[in-house]
C-alpha cells in the first residue's frame, strides 16, 4: 500500500513542477489570493482574468481560499515566502492585522473615487484599496413580518415572544463578527449587557452565513443577520420582492471589502496595475450582480431593482483599534451568551 | 511438551509488522502534525504573536468558560450516544423479528442512509420536520384550523422550538442511530436458530427474549458503539452551532477554530487539540474498560441469515403492535428527514444542476476519492483487524497490552482532531515541497480514509477476532503448520468468503462516508478541484438554495448507490469458493 | 399416548405432501431413523409446534394440543447445537426452563439440585457454558427437560398441558464421539426408566436404537 501512496505523491508532485515551470517560461504571472466565491466560476473573477488579461500581457490567477480568515491565516502561515502578490477579500477589521505584510497600494486619488456613506470620513488608508462593500442588516420576510424593528434599540427590546433571530458565530463567519462590532460601536462598554438582554431572542449562531440564511429561507425564524444586498439578490435575480431587511436608524455596521499587494510580491508593478484596474468601470460593473454588494466606485450604474430606498447610514470602527481589542471583545461576546 | 499457544516470533513478525507499522504511522503523523503547528514562528506580520509552549496551561486555556465547553461537549456527546443507542437497540430487534416483512429492506436501506449525509443538510432535513414551520407544527396548524374556536382548550399547542441541547441530541441519533443499527442488526441475525425455537418453548415473552437472547446478541458491541458515537458527537462543530440554540451548547472546535484563524495563537490551537483529544480518549478509555473481555472466539460463528417469522413468535397481537410503533418512530426520527430533503431536491432547480459542468466534475471527483478511499479504508482495517488478532494469541504482557491500546486510540484518535488542524498541519508540512492545491485530492482522500477507518475497524474487529482467532488457534494448537491454507489461499478460501459480507459493507460504508465528508476540502478547494459537499456549501453559500437542494438529493442517490454497490460486493464475496474452475483451466 | 393422527404437511417449496401417522405410547422411548428429506425433524417440529400442519390431529393424552403454542405443549426439545445459551451458566440455562423470567421457588431449586445429581452432573452449577465440552452440553439440556417434565408432574403450571414429559430429541447426539453418545443414550433410557419420560430420537444412525433400547419407526425415503 505505501509505495503506491508514495510514488502517486511523487507523480503529482513531479506534475505540478512541470506545470509551474511551464507557466514561469511564458508570460509573468500575477497571483491573487481570495476567497473561494469571489474565485469561483460564477464570481467576478473569471470577468475580471479575462478583463485584465486583455491589457496586462501577463497571466492572472485567482486562488480561492475558504473564507477572508483562510487568506489571512494563510499569508501568515506563508510569512515572507508567499507566492502571492496580491491579496483580495479582506474586510476593514482584518487590515490591520495584515498591514505589515503589505506594500502601499500607490494608486491615486482613492479616495476621490470611492462612493461610501457620506457620514464616513474620506478613505486614508495607503495600503488597502476598496473595491465592494456592504452593510450588515437583518433580513425579513414582509409577508410574515409586518413591522420590523426601526432600530437597534427596539430589536434588543422587543419581547422575546415576538421575534427569532438567527446570526453567525462571531469566531467563524465574517457577519458575525461584523455584528459584534456593531454593537460595539452602538452600545461601548455597555455592549455586552445589550448582547445579554438580545441573546433570548437568538433562536441560533451558526458556523457561517449559508445555514443561518436557509435556516431563515425555511421559515426558522424571522429575522437573519445578512447583508442589506441580500433582498437586491431576491429582486434581482429571482424577481422575488418580499424580503427586505430592517432598517435600523443607529446605522448599519459596514463591510468594505479591499485588496492589497504583499511586500514581498515579486511583480510589484503588476500588482499595482491590477490594484487601480479594481476602480474601473469595467471591474466595478461585474461587481453588483456576481458579488452581490456595492460597487465601490462613485458612478457605476446598479441594475434595476437593485437599490430601492436611500442607503442607511454606515456605521465603521478603526481597524487598529479592532485589532487591538478584537480578543477581549471576543471574550465579552462569548461570556455574554453563554450565560 | 506441550504446546503453547504462543506463535514463535519468526512466524508472527510479518504478520504484525505492517499492522504496527501503520499503529506507529498513524501515531507519528498525529504527532508530527502537531509538532508542525508549534514550529510555525508566526511569521513577523502577526500583531500579539504565539505564546510560548510554557504558557500553554495559564489560565488562557483552563479559565472557567473552558470547563463549561469541556462539560457541555461530554454531556452533549454521551447523551447523544447514549440516546442513540435507545433508538438503536429496540430497532435492531424489531429489524431482526421483521426482517421478512413487506417493506423492510427499503426501510433498512434507508436507515443506512442518514448517516452519510452531510450534516447541515441532514440538520436542515430534520427542522423541515420538527421546525417551526416543520410538517409537525402544519399538521398541528392544520388540526387547530378545524376545531371550532368555541372550544379552545382543544386547540393543541405547536411545538416548541426546535433549538438547543435536544435538536442536538435528535441530529446526533438522527446520525449515529443508523450506524448502531448497521452494526447489532446482523449480530441479532447470526443468532442460531435453535435459541429462537427454545424461545418458543419456554414461552419467553418479548421482553424476556430480547433479555436473554438479543441483548447478549449486541452486547460485546454496545460499549464499542457508544464510544465511536461519543467521538463522533464530541467533536460535531457546525451542527452543534447551528443547532444549539446559543453558546450554552458548544464543543472546543469552535475555540480551536478561532484560535486558529483569528487569534493566529497556534500553540493554544495544539493544546486545545491536546484537551479535546486527551479528555475523548480518556472517555473512550473508560467506556472500552468497562467493555466485557473479548471472548468471541469461543462462540459459534454463524452466517448472518434471518430468521423466519414463524420461529420469532412474532404473530403475537401485542407484539405487532410494538413493532408497528417502532416502525413509526424510526420512519418519524430517520425517515421523514430524508424524504423532506429527497422532496426538496426532487422540486429544485434540478435543470441548471444537471445541465452544469461544475457538478459532474465534482461529483466525478468525489465518486473517484470515494471509491479510492473505500479500497483503502477496507484494506488499512483487515491490517489493522489482523495485527490485532495476532496480538491477542501472543502472552497476555504489559507491552502486548499497551500496544493493543495504541491500536485501538490510534484507530479512534483522528475522529477528534479538528479537520482545520490536520489541514493546516499539511499545508505547513507541504508548504515548500508542493503546491497544497497539486495534492488537494489525496489530502481529501487521506482525510477520508482516517474518517473511515475507525468505523471500519469497529465493524470488523469482533467477527475477525472469531474467524482468525479461531484458525491461528487451531493452527497452533493441533500444530497445523503445513496447513495449506495460509498465504493467500487462506485469503482466498477462509478470509474473503467467511468476512465477505462485513469487506463489503465496510467497503460501502467508507465510500459513503467519503462522499458525504467536507472534511478538509474546505481548505484545498480550487477550481479545478471540488467535491460535491464542497459545491452543496458553495450553492448554500451565495443563494443557491434550490440547486443545493438539488445537489443533496444527487449526492443522496449517489451515496445509496455506493452503498448498494458495496453489499452486493459483499455479497459477491462471500459467496462459497470453489477450485472448481480453476482446476479445469489448469 | 402421543396419537399422530394422518398428519399432512408440505413446504411451499416441495411438491408433494409429507405423512405421518404413528402411535407413541407413554413412558417408552421410540427411534425415529429414516434418511435425509425423509422428514424426520419435520415430524419433530410439527409435534413441538414450531410447524404447523395443513391436515390431520396430534393428541396427547387423547387431547388435541394443536392449537397449542409450543411453550404450551407438553414438550421439551433437544436440537443438534446450540441447545444452551453460551453467555450463561449452567444452573441459569436449567433455570430458565422453569421459567423464562427466572422466579424460581425453593421447590423448583430443589428440583434442579436433585435433577443435576440424578443425571451425574451434580458439581457444575456456576460452570461456563464455553468450558465443557459437546458432551457435557447436551447432558445440561437433558438436565432441563428432566426438570421440566417433573416440575409440571402435578399437572399444574403447564397451562393445561399438564406434565412436560414429552422428550422430543432431534439428532442431539450425532456429532458426539461414540463413547460420549452411548453415555448420553444411557441418560435418555434412565429419564424413560425412572422419570416417565416419554421420548423419540430422530437420527439417521439405526444402531442408536439398540444402544437406547428403543423401537425403531422408519420414515419411508421420499419420492
Amino acid at each position: 500500500m505505501r509505495p503506491i501512496l508514495k510514488s502517486t505523491i511523487m507523480l503529482m508532485l513531479a506534475g505540478q513542477m512541470t506545470a509551474s515551470l511551464a507557466h514561469a517560461e511564458s508570460k509573468p504571472e500575477l497571483i491573487v489570493y481570495t476567497y473561494d466565491s469571489f474565485a469561483a466560476e460564477w464570481g467576478p473573477a473569471p470577468q475580471i482574468k479575462t478583463a485584465f488579461e486583455k491589457k496586462c500581457d501577463c497571466q492572472l490567477t485567482f486562488v480561492g481560499l475558504d473564507s477572508s480568515l483562510g487568506i489571512l491565516a494563510r499569508i501568515r502561515l506563508e510569512g515572507d515566502n508567499s507566492p502571492a502578490d496580491v491579496i483580495l477579500g479582506l474586510d476593514t477589521a482584518q487590515t490591520d492585522i495584515a498591514r505589515d505584510a503589505v506594500a502601499r497600494h500607490g494608486v491615486d486619488d482613492v479616495a476621490g473615487k470611492l462612493d461610501l456613506p457620506v457620514n464616513l470620513p474620506a478613505w486614508q488608508d495607503l495600503h488597502f484599496v476598496p473595491y465592494d462593500w456592504g452593510y450588515f442588516a437583518f433580513v425579513y420576510d414582509s409577508n410574515t413580518l409586518t413591522a420590523p424593528p426601526a432600530s437597534m434599540a427596539e430589536l434588543i427590546a422587543t419581547p422575546t415572544t415576538d421575534l427569532r433571530i438567527a446570526i453567525q458565530d462571531a469566531r467563524s463567519s465574517t457577519p458575525g463578527f461584523g455584528l459584534m462590532l456593531w454593537l460595539k460601536t452602538l452600545y461601548g462598554a455597555e455592549a455586552g449587557a445589550q448582547w445579554r438582554a438580545l441573546a433570548p431572542k437568538i433562536a441560533t449562531i451558526t458556523k457561517g452565513w449559508s445555514e443561518s440564511y436557509d435556516l431563515f429561507l425555511n421559515g426558522e425564524v424571522d429575522m437573519v443577520l445578512s447583508y442589506t444586498t441580500s433582498p437586491a439578490y431576491h429582486r434581482v435575480a429571482e424577481d422575488k420582492t418580499h424580503y427586505d431587511y430592517a432598517r435600523f436608524d443607529e446605522g448599519h455596521y459596514m463591510q468594505v471589502e479591499v485588496a492589497a499587494m504583499l511586500k514581498n510580491s515579486d511583480q510589484p508593478e503588476l500588482a499595482r496595475q491590477f490594484l487601480a484596474f479594481l476602480l474601473t468601470p469595467e471591474v466595478q460593473a461585474i461587481i453588483p450582480t456576481s458579488n452581490w454588494m456595492y460597487p465601490a466606485a462613485k458612478n457605476t450604474p446598479l441594475p434595476d431593482g437593485f437599490e430601492v430606498s436611500a442607503k442607511p447610514q454606515g456605521l465603521l470602527l478603526d481597524d487598529a483599534l479592532i485589532a487591538e481589542h478584537q480578543q477581549d471583545w471576543l471574550k465579552e461576546w462569548v461570556t455574554a451568551l453563554s450565560q | 511438551m506441550p504446546r503453547t499457544l504462543a506463535p514463535s516470533a519468526n512466524c508472527a513478525l510479518p504478520a504484525t509488522l505492517p499492522g504496527l507499522l501503520l499503529v506507529a504511522g498513524l501515531w507519528g503523523f498525529l504527532l508530527l502534525a502537531l509538532g508542525a503547528l508549534l514550529g510555525v514562528d508566526g511569521g513577523a506580520d502577526v500583531a500579539g504573536g504565539a505564546a510560548p509552549i510554557a504558557t500553554w496551561f495559564d489560565s488562557r486555556i483552563f479559565d472557567s468558560r473552558t470547563g463549561a465547553i469541556l462539560w457541555s461537549a461530554t454531556s452533549q456527546a454521551l447523551l447523544s450516544a447514549l440516546g442513540s443507542l435507545a433508538v438503536a437497540v429496540p430497532a435492531s430487534i424489531m429489524l431482526a423479528r421483521r426482517y421478512r416483512w413487506f417493506g423492510m429492506r427499503v426501510l433498512r436501506l434507508l436507515v443506512g442512509l442518514a448517516f452519510v449525509i452531510p450534516t447541515t443538510v441532514a440538520a436542515s432535513g430534520l427542522l423541515a420536520i420538527w421546525g417551526r414551520q416543520g410538517v409537525i407544527n402544519q399538521a398541528i396548524d392544520a388540526v387547530n384550523a378545524v376545531v371550532p374556536e368555541a372550544l379552545p382548550m382543544v386547540a393543541l399547542p405547536e411545538l416548541p422550538t426546535f433549538f438547543g441541547l435536544k435538536a442536538v441530541v435528535l441530529a446526533h441519533i438522527f446520525f449515529n442511530a443508523p450506524l448502531m443499527i448497521r452494526v447489532f442488526l446482523p449480530r441479532i441475525l447470526s443468532v442460531p436458530d435453535t435459541h429462537w425455537r427454545l424461545a418458543r418453548m419456554m414461552g419467553m415473552t418479548a421482553w424476556q427474549q430480547g433479555r436473554w437472547i438479543e441483548f447478549p446478541a449486541m452486547k460485546p458491541l454496545i460499549l464499542p458503539m457508544v464510544g465511536l458515537v461519543f467521538l463522533f458527537c464530541f467533536s460535531s462543530f457546525s451542527l452543534v452551532l447551528m443547532l444549539g440554540g446559543g453558546l450554552r451548547v458548544t464543543t472546543l472546535e469552535v475555540e480551536i477554530y478561532s484560535a486558529l484563524r483569528i487569534a493566529f495563537d497556534l500553540p493554544m490551537a495544539v493544546a486545545l487539540t491536546l484537551l479535546q483529544v486527551g479528555m475523548a480518549l480518556g472517555v473512550l478509555v473508560v467506556l472500552l474498560r468497562l467493555a466485557p473481555r473479548q471472548t468471541s472466539w469461543n462462540q459459534p460463528i454463524m452466517t448472518m441469515r434471518a430468521p423466519c417469522d414463524d420461529i420469532l413468535s412474532a404473530n403475537n397481537f401485542s407484539l405487532k403492535t410494538l413493532d408497528i410503533f417502532m416502525i413509526a418512530i424510526l420512519v418519524l426520527l430517520l425517515i421523514f428527514p430524508l424524504a423532506a430533503l429527497a422532496w426538496r431536491g426532487v422540486s429544485g432547480d434540478m435543470l441548471a444542476v444537471l445541465m452544469s459542468a461544475h457538478f459532474w466534475r465534482a461529483m466525478g471527483n468525489s465518486v473517484g476519492i470515494a471509491v479510492a478511499s473505500g479500497v483503502l479504508v477496507v484494506g488499512l482495517a483487515c491490517v489493522l483487524a489482523e495485527t490485532r488478532t495476532q496480538l491477542t494469541l501472543r502472552p497476555i504482557s504489559p507491552l502486548t497490552r499497551g500496544i493493543i491500546a495504541l491500536l485501538e486510540m490510534g484507530v479512534m484518535v483522528y475522529l477528534v482532531v479538528p479537520a482545520i488542524v490536520m489541514g493546516t498541519a499539511w499545508f505547513i508540512l507541504l508548504r515548500g515541497v508542493a503546491n497544497v492545491f497539486a495534492v488537494a485530492p489525496f489530502l481529501v482522500l487521506v482525510a477520508n480514509v482516517m474518517l473511515g477507518l475507525p468505523v471500519a475497524y469497529r465493524l470488523l474487529i469482533g467477527k475477525w477476532l472469531a474467524m482468525r482467532g479461531r484458525d491461528e488457534r487451531s493452527r497452533l494448537a493441533y500444530g497445523l503448520q503445513g496447513w495449506n491454507l495460509r498465504g493467500w489461499r487462506g485469503v482466498r478460501f477462509l478470509t474473503i468468503p467467511l468476512m465477505g459480507r462485513e469487506i463489503g459493507l465496510i467497503f460501502g460504508l467508507a465510500m459513503a462516508m467519503s462522499m458525504g465528508d467536507l472534511g478538509v476540502i474546505a481548505l484545498f478547494a480550487s477550481a479545478d478541484f471540488t467535491t460535491l459537499p464542497w459545491l452543496l456549501y458553495q450553492q448554500a453559500g451565495r443563494y443557491r438554495v434550490d440547486e443545493a437542494a438539488v445537489t443533496a438529493l444527487m449526492l443522496m442517490l449517489m451515496v445509496s448507490a455506493l452503498f448498494a454497490l458495496g453489499n452486493g460486493l459483499g455479497k459477491w464475496l462471500a459467496r462459497p469458493p470453489s477450485l472448481y474452475y480453476e482446476a479445469h483451466h489448469a | 399416548m402421543l396419537e399422530i393422527d394422518n398428519i399432512k404437511f408440505q413446504y411451499p417449496e416441495q411438491t408433494h405432501p409429507l405423512k405421518f401417522a404413528l402411535n407413541v405410547p407413554e413412558n417408552t422411548a421410540l427411534v425415529v431413523a429414516g434418511i435425509s428429506g425423509s422428514g424426520k425433524s419435520t415430524l419433530l417440529n410439527l409435534i413441538a409446534g414450531f410447524l404447523h400442519p395443513d391436515s390431520g390431529d396430534i393428541r396427547w393424552r387423547e387431547k388435541s394440543i394443536l392449537g397449542l403454542a409450543p411453550a404450551m405443549r407438553p414438550i421439551s426439545m433437544l436440537f443438534q447445537s446450540d441447545n444452551l445459551f453460551a453467555h450463561l451458566d449452567v444452573w441459569t440455562n436449567i433455570a430458565l426452563g422453569v421459567d423464562a423470567g427466572l422466579k424460581i421457588d425453593g421447590e423448583s431449586t430443589e428440583i434442579i439440585a436433585q435433577s443435576m445429581a440424578d443425571l451425574g452432573i451434580g458439581d457444575m452449577e456456576t460452570r461456563p457454558i464455553p468450558t465443557l465440552s459437546g458432551g457435557q452440553q447436551q447432558r445440561v439440556a437433558l438436565v432441563r427437560a428432566l426438570v421440566r417434565a417433573r416440575l409440571h408432574a402435578a399437572g399444574g403450571a403447564g397451562g393445561g398441558a399438564g406434565s412436560r414429559s414429552l422428550l422430543l430429541l432431534d439428532e442431539p447426539f450425532s456429532a458426539l464421539d461414540p463413547i460420549t453418545k452411548a453415555d448420553c443414550l444411557a441418560v435418555v433410557r434412565r429419564m424413560v426408566d425412572d422419570f416417565g419420560i416419554t421420548a423419540i430420537l430422530v437420527t439417521h444412525d439405526a444402531s442408536d436404537a439398540e444402544a437406547l433400547g428403543a423401537d425403531v419407526f422408519s420414515l419411508p425415503t421420499p419420492c
